[in-house]
């Protein structure tokens, strides 16, 4: 049950918001902080409830909802899961901070902030196909008016183009979910997993590519991925955090949930082609993020390189492969979350995010060119920061199955220093560019957005078992579970 | 025990990095306290370890079962000798820093970045596993790159740094791709069991699997150890303080890749040992001819740096690890101490260009004994301690082939008139006038640790039979060889260097001035990897973003557009010929309506007519058809 309190709480915080009045706003941003807290508050109680040894689903929780069709509300957590739940409860939090500076309509933002969170840990907790659409729709709607409504330069297009891609892609995958329903009359995923992987390799090839389509635009994977620059440009800068922190973990999510364990034929088929678009990935996003002049532009592109270690670790098949894949999604997540809420501090001083109008801000914004070089570093890979251990582990995984495919993503890490360090150079070191004589440092508030995920970051560098730990069973049973149905 | 050695700098650094501000001049002292108590750790690891034994500690990193992924450190006689060079050396140089940065505005910082390359360095040294090893590796290059980026306010400083960072980061590829290929194919990655990995490839008779894995992480030294063709990066580095070019660019974090061979040598086999020897030999003659050019004391001594590196490389593909060892050894002191007296000279001066200086002896005679000691040792002048472990590679050279011998000799020769042109151009020769009145000597926190390093110098060498097994005693052919080609280096730095005599005859006056120029513009290497590699890099970015917007975003968008205009399309169609048609029917009806609607009156008579109208007119039709 402690899983619905997942979702009921910002499920009733939303309703306390709708129901205040519209000038309360700070009763309406207190309302949303306290209920993102309770949330993360929850997400803390699932992890010491969570028995890291089992390998397979924890604290279900499974009420009919239509039975005619066997439809349920089928919630759980698993080791593959439990990471994205507190990632998506983590962040949540932090860009709700980040979200007291939203000048206007506060109401409506915090409604639809607090319905994007139970969308997204919606569906990473539901084991019932048809709840899990549900609530990858359900994200999709306050996704649009957030962006479009509190964003910034063309935000209507990049809302709609948002909206109308993830959507055409749901739509594959909304067909595949018919046609397993049609084979199989049921939506528990747990009996799918068992079912689906008898069917005949023709139809798993199919049906892998539907759902592949549906979650490919999402990560997003190569050459479905300009809706996300523009997006993640466009959108208020909370909202691009949960953007790159959670919501393109739910496209590589539903690899790990159902692509995987449904279709091990199609994924043995796609491996090759996984592997393919990881390396491109990786390689074309790290060029494109080079030749970027807007702060953002370049980290929205960062994102699509560093989302391909995932598709190359996913690829590979191997323990090592899938455990690098997961933990990169746990990673990024951090680590570019914190990115964008740096670039959004430097944005609130100086209203530009021209990467050629800045200049030796390392000396008049010590603290904030501390932060920004620790998170640019952990970007780029250096060791003892948590983004090493998952790209090191996806090479380690990819590199005896994959081989080519690695070793052209090995060169690409040296792509991705250039444009971090040439970002760090423009921005922070030089001389002083008068222009930015006055800028203030970090507040305290602002700190207190960046500095839990900079111990995260580190800790899980240092001593990534913290993490490992808790998913390598799940990955283990889903591997043993994919080899089974050769 | 093992784990303070590279804790206690790591501690320093946490310790300065959050309340160094707070601190002041006495962070300073923190970073000296921990660095000294290592070297203290280290030293008395001493007896252990010339026993021949191996101290380890190991604790789990990516696995709680598998030890194959168990990380830990170890100390063996290699990895002791690079200890105490880097806790001795680091030491002093800490202390010599405090007298150098005195003025700066981030003292605090300075000195934190500096333990944290300390502990890294110790970490990369003590590592008994590749990831562990590559870790530390990645580390202190970014150390390097922070310290020489110090003075990022300079844009040639920021540049340099990440210069140095994403060149080394291309040898580092290689490094990482060498230790995913030893995993995948030998499953193994503890540096305590290379013979096993040797053996298990030398069974399977896989020997060329060693050479592609040995000469990837030849590679990753290639970077770190400022070898062609990965070299451009360390003369740049000079634009960090002078210190940190007198620990991380001469004496340790340079030296790590000739370590990391040494390290891994069982990997190695003939094929890329020759590779080795090769890279180190051209490396070695290269970097010396562009140090006779330089004209300033920094790059004079980077490339000095980059040729003695060379020349440790070459000891290496002979197979001579001790050799090579026991040479880096004594080059980290003399290179540490020229690179002091070097700061010394800036800090006195504020200048660095040779053609700006001159007769600074009288001035500075603390640092001029001090440079001629360095110097001397460098030159190879018999039993300073350079003398020893050059001639341990002239004789492994001996043994390998006699031209090799001869070219090292012509090399040593190069060193010599590099380092004494430098010498007596400083300390020598006419007083240039300088605008800052008379120079003064360092003060004693800078004099004294030069002073300590100069002792290591004169005498270090002694330590070779002992410590790294190389043969002792003189032999006296190669004792002279070397002497003559000391000799003639510092004839012509006299006569060249100091006196500008033109001494080539005037038929080959020409090509040496041609030879020159292509000596001091550093071979055009910089020119060719801007107009071959980094030109047409950011040229590919360039064009592969368009590439996105205008191709991939432009598909999107088309699509998008063509939806939108089959929605037009759809909607135009709807009005005109769907709606068209139910109007049309509407209209004809009601127009239908309209008629009849007239003869609808309501008046029983008109209906009655209508129909006796129609009988008659049906009977009527009905007849003519059936007739």
């Amino acid at each position: 049950m402690i899983l619905s309190g997942l979702l009921l709480i910002p499920l009733i915080g939303m309703l306390v918001v709708l129901l205040l009045p519209k000038t309360a706003t700070r009763l309406i941003r207190l309302t949303a902080t306290v209920s993102t807290a309770l949330t993360l508050g929850v997400s803390l109680a699932v992890l010491r409830l969570f028995d890291p040894q089992a390998a397979g689903v924890q604290l279900e929780t499974f009420i009919p909802w239509i039975p005619q069709l066997n439809i349920a509300y089928h919630l759980g957590v698993d080791g593959l899961s439990i990471m994205m739940v507190l990632l998506t409860t983590g962040l949540s939090f932090l860009a709700c901070l980040a979200s007291w500076s939203i000048p206007e309509r506060q109401k409506e933002y915090f409604t639809l902030y607090l319905l994007l969170e139970l969308g997204m840990l919606g569906t990473f907790l539901a084991l019932d196909l048809f709840l899990f659409y549900v609530f990858w729709e359900i994200v999709l709607v306050p996704m649009y008016f957030l962006i479009g409504i509190w964003g910034g330069g063309r935000r209507e297009y990049s809302a709609f183009k948002f909206f109308v891609y993830t959507l055409a892609g749901s739509l594959a995958m909304l067909l595949g979910i018919l046609a397993i329903y049609v084979a199989t009359h049921t939506f528990n995923m747990t009996e799918l997993a068992q079912v689906c992987p008898t069917f005949a390799p023709g139809l798993q090839h199919l049906l892998f590519v539907a759902f592949f389509l549906g979650f490919a635009i999402k990560v997003p994977v190569f050459p479905f991925h300009t809706w996300l620059p523009d997006a993640h440009v466009d959108a208020p800068t909370p909202i691009s955090v949960l953007l790159a922190g959670v919501l393109l973990k739910m496209g590589a999510y539903g690899f790990f949930r159902i692509s995987y364990p449904f279709f091990p034929e199609g994924a043995r088929w796609f491996a090759g082609a996984m592997a393919a678009l990881g390396m491109i990935n990786i390689v074309y996003g790290a060029f494109v993020a080079m030749a970027q002049t807007d702060f953002k532009r370049m980290v929205a592109y960062s994102s699509v390189s560093h989302m391909g270690f995932v598709l190359l670790g996913l690829s590979s098949l191997t323990p090592e492969g899938f455990n690098g894949a997961l933990l990169q999604m746990f990673n990024h997540g951090t680590i570019t979350g914190a990115m964008f809420l740096l670039v959004g501090v430097l944005y609130d001083r100086a209203h530009t995010r021209d990467l050629t109008a800045f200049g030796g801000l390392g000396s008049r914004l010590p603290v904030y060119a501390a932060m920004l070089t620790i998170f640019s570093l952990a970007s780029l890979g250096l060791p003892g920061l948590s983004g090493f251990v998952s790209e090191f582990l996806s090479f380690v995984g990819a590199f005896g199955v994959q081989r080519w495919p690695t070793i052209v993503s090995v060169l690409g890490i040296v792509v991705t220093a250039a444009y971090m360090l040439t970002a760090i150079q423009r921005v922070l070191l030089g001389a002083l560019n008068q222009r930015w004589q006055a800028l203030p440092d970090m507040t305290p508030q602002e700190l207190v957005t960046v500095v839990p995920l900079l111990i995260i970051v580190v800790l899980v560098g240092v001593y990534p078992l913290s993490v490992l730990r808790l998913q390598d069973p799940a990955i283990l049973a889903l591997l043993q579970h994919v080899g089974m149905f050769q | 025990m093992l784990a303070w050695i590279p804790g206690l700098p790591l501690a320093a650094f946490a310790v300065l990095i959050l309340v160094g501000r707070r601190l002041g001049r006495a962070s300073a002292w923190v970073s000296v306290a921990a660095l000294a108590s290592s070297a203290f750790l280290t030293l008395q690891l001493t007896p252990h370890v010339l026993d021949g034994q191996r101290l380890a500690v190991s604790w789990r990193w990516l696995s709680a079962t598998d030890p194959a992924w168990f990380l830990g450190l170890a100390v063996d006689r290699l990895s002791w000798v690079m200890l105490v060079l880097v806790t001795v050396i680091g030491t002093l140089i800490t202390i010599y820093s405090i007298g150098y940065m005195q003025d700066d505005a981030r003292f605090s910082r300075f000195f934190a970045y500096l333990s944290l390359f300390c502990a890294a360095m110790l970490g990369l040294v003590m590592a008994n596993h590749f990831v562990l090893l590559y870790a530390c590796w990645e580390l202190v290059g970014l150390c390097s790159y922070l310290l020489i980026s110090f003075w990022f306010e300079k844009p040639e400083a920021a540049r340099a740094g990440r210069k140095a960072f994403l060149t080394t980061r291309v040898g580092d590829t290689g490094l990482l791709i060498g230790i995913l290929a030893l995993w995948v194919t030998a499953g193994q990655l503890h540096l305590g069991r290379l013979e096993e990995i040797r053996t298990f490839f030398v069974l399977r008779d896989q020997t060329w699997w060693l050479t592609i894995i040995s000469t990837l992480i030849f590679l990753g030294a290639v970077g770190k150890s400022a070898q062609i063709p990965l070299h451009v990066w360390l003369p740049d580095a000079m634009e960090g303080p002078t210190p940190v070019s007198a620990l991380i660019h001469a004496a340790t974090m340079v030296a790590a890749g000739v370590y990391l061979v040494a390290r891994t040598l069982p990997l190695f086999t003939p094929e890329s040992l020759r590779l080795v020897l090769w890279i180190g030999l051209a490396t070695h003659l290269f970097a010396g001819t562009v140090a006779l050019t330089m004209t300033d004391i920094k790059r004079v001594l980077a490339y000095s740096t980059i040729s003695q590196l060379g020349l440790m490389m070459t000891a290496l593909g002979l197979g001579a690890a001790s050799s090579a060892m026991f040479h880096l050894s004594t080059h980290a002191f003399f290179k540490a101490l020229l690179f002091m007296a070097a700061g010394s000279v800036i800090h006195a001066t504020h200048r660095q260009d040779l053609r700006e200086l001159g007769g600074l002896g009288r001035h500075l005679p603390w640092t001029r004994a001090l440079f001629l000691i360095a110097a001397l040792s460098m030159g190879g002048f018999p039993l300073l301690s350079g003398f020893w472990s050059k001639d341990a590679i002239l004789l492994s050279a001996r043994e390998h082939a006699p031209w090799l011998m001869w070219t090292l000799l012509g090399g040593a020769a190069v060193t010599a008139g590099y380092i004494f042109r430098l010498y007596l151009r400083c300390f020598h020769g006419s007083p240039v006038a300088s605008g800052c009145g008379t120079p003064h000597d360092s003060p004693a926190v800078m004099i004294l640790p030069m002073a300590a390093l100069g002792l290591g110098a004169a005498f270090a060498g002694f330590a070779g039979p002992g410590v790294f097994h190389v043969h002792g005693g003189l032999d006296v052919p190669m004792l002279i060889s070397s002497s003559v080609a000391l000799s003639i280096g510092v004839t012509l730095a006299f006569a060249v260097g100091l006196k500008r005599r033109v001494l080539v005859p005037a038929v080959l006056r020409p090509l040496g001035t041609k030879l020159y120029r292509l000596a001091a513009n550093k071979y055009y290497v910089d020119e060719a990897y801007q107009r071959w590699i980094i030109g047409p890099f950011l040229d590919a970015t360039a064009w592969l973003s368009r590439f996105d917007r205008r191709i991939i975003d432009g598909a999107v968008d088309a699509a998008g557009l063509g939806g939108w205009r089959i929605g037009q399309w759809k909607e135009r169609f709807d009005r005109v010929v769907i709606d068209g048609i139910v109007n049309g029917i509407a209209l004809v009806t009601r127009s239908i309506g309209h008629v009849v609607r007239r003869a609808q009156t309501g008046v029983i008579h008109h209906y009655l007519f209508w129909v006796v109208a129609a009988s008659v007119m049906l009977m009527l039709w009905i007849r003519a058809v059936s007739a």
